[in-house]
């Protein structure tokens, strides 16, 4: 799972809440404004038709004032006709200028007691329009308008409209806009969760497939193609992919030039003591030719010579084999081996070094050694660096132990150990890295180690140092029985 | 799960917060009530005044009582706030009750009609006070004849045959028809269809706009409202002394001097003036002037005329 912290799903849940905190602001001020409109309309239309029903009643009152209108009952009349047939008008009352109730549509809730003390019932020049909650009528609008031209007062007329259903409308607007927003909402929170689940599901692919990534494996990467910044993220990992192989590639062919070079400048070394090698038996030839000459028909003396000289000859193909094997240069070519016999042949070269100075060689190999996995070249190469180098450390006389054991059922070790003049503690970590020696000019090549350190871990094994300033230094290496990869 | 639960615990709480608002904006939807004073009603609020003498002012029932009202009840609170006395309308339902509330004393002044002042005066206690200015100012009124605008008649001429309505027999424009009008052309009351007799002049203008008749007569003051509404004017009269406010012989001075430069005083040149004038019945737009008893002497001809002179 991605972290919901990223900045797109910042944006995106910011932008969701602002688009939600809009569409609220706007169904309020929506609702506000048919709320004002609705009841704006409602009371708008309760005061004209109190308005045009009060001037009726005014010509009315003043037409019998005038002695021009004598119809008994003419305005209780009116008020019973016009409230049949508007059924939106609860009550009608009519005052006279001292505030006492004239006409009334309803007596039924009156107390009359009340009425007759002639108690100021209203204030007949008042002009309100009121909604309130009553307790019969319910929700009521209700109009009160003085009967007046200019200062002369007839009274006040008092009507109340139903307001219940102005209340009912109100309701169906807030519902109807109240669901329109949860709908709105909903659309929109889903539309940002799909866009997040999106966007977090292609980024923990790309992750999955980083953590998958490998150099060898040569795969095109399983990614859906899009347009977004994710998409532009895969196309440069892969991009990046493509320069990682490429340069790992000139890695090793670099680390191939550099195995080479070291080699060439191990059998360089080694020249010397081949020389001397292959110089005894020619030695030994030239002696045997030169009795066969001096004495051509001492046929027995001339079979033995020969022989010898055979021998001889012998000898020396054995060098130049050897010598050809160590620097056959071939691809990684993994057989069965056996550690003690690769020991035994890498020192055949050294031999005649090792009997030039005045060298102890001592020599604990378990005879039980199982057989390894390995390259036979590689190994020998490793073998060859670590006794080269620890003929190195020598300045006159010392010892070199060869130790070979079966660590465990898995892993078999090898000691190189010197009793040269060991490794300064600031350099121990430098050793291994290429080019770095402490030799003078044409003896090192600061190959070695690297060398040897990339062929052991090629094969999963590993190397240890151990090293004390002038008593001496051991190279540990230990290597798998059978070969992982 | 822990990763989630910071987004569940944002959303449960504005989900929470939206709910709450939700019920808030209901109630408040749904709380209409409300108090309102400032509805427009049918005049200005009755000013408590001091209670003072009250002079009570009869209207002779030329209009509707609620046109009177209109337009004579702020003559009535311009004097009331112009004098030290109350001033009060008394309508009545006739020409000659109102003549009749001056004998009982129920009025003590009153708008008359020139014609119904000139037969009074011979028989009751009255004086002139003032009569209203025309729009230029003289003392003067028309009585019109008026028809339809798309009748065929042109002139008195062709009335002979035709049905004509009049305001109440005691107004002036009537009078003047029957006595002056026709009798300039040659034509007698009998030469007409019909007669009838309206309340009010402005029922006679109803009565030609709906044909029921033929032509009318009223006051130049009722005639213009009607110009551009389909009523043409066919005959003007000579200019007529405008109907004069009248008190009772025995009034006390005091009052009537009250009044009389109280009503005296508007100019309707001062934008002030204008102002309380604005209300009033169009024939007093324009302001008053004092009336002599022989102004309307000239007038009494067409008390004693007949109506049956060749
Ligand atoms: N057995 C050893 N005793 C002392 N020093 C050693 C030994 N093996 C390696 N070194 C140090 O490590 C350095 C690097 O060795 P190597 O990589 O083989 O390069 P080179 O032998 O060409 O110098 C040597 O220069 C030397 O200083
Ligand atoms: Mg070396």
């Amino acid at each position: 799972m991605i972290q919901m912290k990223s900045l797109k799903t910042r944006i995106l849940i910011f932008l969701g809440l602002l688009i939600i905190i809009l569409l609220i602001l706007i169904s309020i001020s929506v609702l506000y404004q048919w709320r004002s409109l609705i009841v704006e309309n409602q009371r708008r239309n309760a005061l004209s038709i109190a308005q045009t029903f009060s001037l009726y009643i005014l010509d009315a009152l003043i037409y019998q004032e005038s002695g021009l209108l004598q119809a008994e009952g003419l305005i209780e009349n009116h008020i019973h006709n016009f409230m049949a047939k508007n059924d939106q008008v609860k009550f009608i009352e009519l005052y006279d200028q001292n505030g006492h109730a004239v006409v009334r549509s309803d007596y039924s809730n009156i107390d009359l007691e009340n009425e007759k003390t002639g108690k100021l019932l209203v204030d007949p020049a008042e002009s309100a329009l009121t909604i309130y909650q009553s307790e019969i009528y319910g929700w009521i609008l209700e109009v009160k308008l003085p009967l007046q031209i200019h200062s002369k007062s007839w009274g006040l007329l008092r009507m109340g409209f139903d307001a219940d259903t102005m209340r009912h409308k109100l309701n169906q607007l807030f519902f109807t806009l109240f669901s329109f927003t949860i709908l709105f909402i909903a659309i929109v929170m889903t539309a940002i969760y799909f866009r997040i689940d999106r966007l977090t599901r292609s980024l923990s692919q790309l992750v999955a497939e980083m953590n998958d990534f490998d150099l060898n494996n040569m795969a095109p990467m399983q990614m859906p193609a899009s347009d977004d910044e994710i998409g532009f993220l895969v196309t440069n990992f892969e991009k990046m992919t493509n320069r990682l192989r490429q340069s790992r590639k000139q890695l090793l062919q670099a680390q191939k030039q550099m195995h080479q070079a070291e080699k060439l400048a191990s059998i360089g070394r080694l020249a010397s003591g081949v020389a001397h090698e292959i110089n005894n038996p020619l030695h030994g030839l030239k002696s045997c030719l030169y009795a066969i000459e001096k004495e051509p028909h001492n046929l027995p003396q001339m079979v033995r010579y020969l022989a010898l000289a055979n021998e001889g000859i012998d000898h020396i193909a054995l060098i130049v084999q050897k010598l050809l094997g160590f620097s056959h240069q071939q691809a990684k070519q993994v057989t069965k081996i056996n550690l003690n016999e690769q020991i035994n042949m890498v020192l055949s070269l050294l031999q005649f070094r090792i009997e030039q100075s005045r060298i102890l060689l001592e020599m604990h190999l378990e005879s039980q050694l199982p057989l390894i996995e390995a390259d036979p070249h590689l190994i020998q190469e490793v073998l060859m660096n670590l006794l080269l180098n620890a003929l190195d450390s020598f300045e006159a006389d010392g010892k070199i132990t060869i130790t070979t054991a079966t660590e465990n059922d898995h892993t078999i070790g090898f000691t190189i150990a010197d009793t040269g003049c060991g490794i300064a503690d600031k350099n121990l970590d430098k050793i291994f890295d290429p080019f770095f020696t402490t030799k003078e000019e044409g003896r090192g090549t600061g190959l070695g180690l690297s060398v040897t350190l990339g062929i052991v871990e090629m094969h999963g094994g590993a190397i240890q140092v151990q090293s004390t300033v002038g008593i001496g230094t051991s190279f540990q290496v230990t290597l798998p029985i059978e070969e992982n990869r | 799960m822990q990763m989630k639960s910071p987004f569940a615990i944002l959303i449960s709480g504005l989900s929470l917060l939206f709910i709450a608002l939700s019920a808030l904006i209901y109630r408040s939807i749904m709380d209409i009530s409300s108090v309102d004073t400032a509805v427009p009603s049918l005049a200005e609020s009755n000013g408590d005044r001091a209670v003072k003498d009250t002079v009570y002012v009869g209207v002779i029932s030329r209009f509707s009582p609620n046109l009177i009202y209109e337009g004579y009840q702020p003559i009535m609170d311009y004097l009331s706030d112009a004098t030290p006395y109350q001033f009060a309308l008394r309508l009545s339902s006739s020409y000659e009750e109102t003549i009749s509330q001056l004998d009982r004393g129920d009025i003590q002044a009153a708008f008359l009609g020139t014609f119904l002042y000139l037969q009074a005066r011979q028989s009751h206690p009255i004086k002139c006070l003032l009569k209203p200015l025309n729009s230029q100012f003289q003392p003067y009124f028309h009585s019109v004849l008026v028809t339809r605008a798309d009748s065929p008649i042109q002139s008195i001429a062709d009335l002979a045959g035709k049905r004509l309505a009049l305001p109440s027999p005691l107004s002036f424009s009537g009078n003047w028809v029957l006595k002056v009008a026709l009798q300039e052309h040659g034509l007698r009351a009998s030469d007409l269809d019909s007669v009838h007799y309206f309340g009010f002049h402005h029922t006679v203008i109803y009565e030609v706009l709906r044909g029921n008749f033929d032509a009318g007569a009223v006051k130049d003051r009722v005639a213009e409202e009607f110009t551009n509404k389909g009523i043409r004017i066919l005959a003007v009269s000579d200019p007529i002394p405008g109907s004069p406010i009248i008190v009772k012989s025995d009034l006390d001075s005091t009052i009537s001097n009250a009044m009389k430069t109280a009503l005296l005083k508007i100019d309707i040149r001062n934008p002030e003036d204008k102002k309380i004038v604005k209300n009033w019945d169009p024939e007093f737009f324009f302001g008053f002037t004092i009336a002599q008893d022989t102004d309307y002497d000239q007038m009494e001809s067409i008390l004693t005329a007949s109506e049956e002179l060749p």
